[in-house]
């Protein structure tokens, strides 16, 4: 299924899933990390609730550092059970202690922090290193070329198009369409 | 069909684009500010059009329209690898603060009856996409072609006397009213700071829905800020404000300084 046809938080989720992997493969390899099924609750539990995939990204990193917060201030580890099958418990295996849950606290704090840079704005070239260093590699750069590939065809064929009040264009080009965005008349960039 | 006035062209821009204001306007030209934000990077942009090019007895040579980015500077060396930004009105124009070459005008892609912000605004967006793009990578996939060299600010049709004196009675009669709307008369060198498409000081950029008292103290910081305008002077700034007896009055060269700034 296209990436547009999704629910943010189900995007979100992949993203955070795929963050989490690298985080640990890179700097944790020793640590069991948080499992998928937590994470997904967590996800769930605040779902659908913003307007835009960076901001649904954004507000579910936040969420998660708040409850793991919470917990590690009161000098206990998360505690989470399935609500459809209450004796089911998503925390049995993870996390052991105080320290493991300490460790994804921290992670998720920097993946905080360069979530928030590239909301502020960062010039292309910084976004793919961002997007990289979060994602890794090939993906990033598979996206951000994917991503030019689209505007370039579409200014080619006269089908590109641009949104007014935030003075950007569509994420996917002509591929999915906001409402709000209009077609760029065709024109001939010039000068030396 | 007769170029849109500034007026008319503000309405639409306010309605559409609130992010951009009107910052300094005189009636024949009109100067906006806004921000666009094509990917991730958010930039602050000029517009500066001409309402007016042909006037009693001589021709502005300005194009209608001129598009600069403010912050960040997109010139003159954007990638560090000492290529000039592509695409660009490099000539005639401050290395950090080039004009946008948005659209090719053989072509007449736009012309002063047109809407700024149903074209002049969305090319400048995606010429800020692909200037991104060629950023990173240092490929233009913008398209376009490359233009001849610069053109003189001020064609005068005519050097008789008469006419001399139409242009200088216009340049008072202008200086005159766009002191009115922004609450000061001073210098060109003032008139400078009011249209400066070539050097954007930050404090200038909220002149609109400012007191005439507010204007002058912003204007006087930004005089102290341009070290650059009164350069020519050998004596430093102070000079830059003449005498009350001529603060009424601009020579040709200040006229045509002020007017080359502002596209």
């Amino acid at each position: 299924m296209p990436a547009y046809r999704k629910s943010r938080a189900v995007i979100a989720l992949q993203l955070i899933k795929r963050w989490r992997n690298l985080a640990y493969d890179r700097r944790h390899k020793r640590l069991r990390r948080p499992p998928s099924v937590l994470v997904a609750y967590y996800v769930a539990e605040n779902a659908n609730r913003t307007r835009t995939l960076a901001d649904e990204l954004i507000y579910q990193v936040a969420r998660m550092i708040a409850t793991l917060d919470a917990a590690g201030q009161g000098q206990r580890v998360v505690r989470e059970f399935n609500p459809t099958c209450p004796e089911d418990e998503l925390t049995d295996r993870w996390p052991c202690d105080l320290a493991e849950q300490r460790v994804f606290l921290n992670e998720l704090r920097a993946f905080a922090a360069q979530l928030h840079r590239l909301r502020q704005g960062v010039p292309l070239a910084e976004m793919q290193r961002i997007l990289e260093d979060l994602f890794g590699e090939r993906p990033a750069r598979d996206a951000v070329r994917g991503y030019m590939d689209q505007h370039v065809s579409d200014n080619g064929a006269g089908k590109g198009f641009h949104i007014l009040r935030t003075g950007s264009v569509p994420a996917l080009g002509s591929a999915a369409v906001p409402a709000t965005a209009r077609a760029t008349p065709r024109s001939t960039p010039f000068g030396d | 069909m007769p170029p849109l006035s500034v007026e008319e062209q503000d309405e639409r821009l306010r309605a559409e684009c609130p992010e951009f204001k009107l910052v300094a306007s005189a009636g024949w030209i009109g100067v906006w500010h806004g921000t666009l934000r094509p990917i991730c990077q958010t930039y602050r942009v000029q517009i500066v059009y001409f309402a007016r090019r042909f006037f009693d007895g001589w021709v502005l040579e300005n194009p209608y329209e001129c598009v600069t980015v403010l912050d960040p500077p997109i010139g003159p060396d954007p990638r560090g690898t000492g290529e000039p930004p592509q695409h660009v009105y490099r000539l005639g124009y401050p290395p950090a603060f080039p004009r946008l070459c948005i659209f090719d005008p053989a072509q007449r892609e736009w012309r002063p009856d047109e809407y700024i912000v149903d074209k002049i605004i969305p090319w400048t967006i995606k010429w800020l996409l692909f200037h991104e793009h060629w950023v990173a990578t240092g490929e233009w996939k913008g398209g376009g072609r490359h233009p001849e060299g610069p053109r003189s600010c001020l064609k005068q049709d005519d050097s008789d006397q008469e006419s001399r004196d139409r242009q200088a009675r216009f340049r008072n009669a202008e200086f005159h009213r766009l002191g009115r709307r922004i609450g000061i008369f001073a210098s060109s060198l003032l008139m400078e700071a009011v249209s400066a498409g070539s050097f954007p000081p930050p404090s200038w950029l909220d002149l609109s829905g400012i007191t005439p008292a507010e204007a002058q103290s912003q204007l006087t910081s930004i005089l102290l800020q341009v070290p650059r305008l009164a350069a020519s002077s050998p004596s430093g700034w102070e000079l830059a404000i003449p005498p009350r007896s001529s603060s009424t009055s601009m020579s040709d060269a200040d006229a045509k300084f002020s007017l080359r700034s502002a596209a």
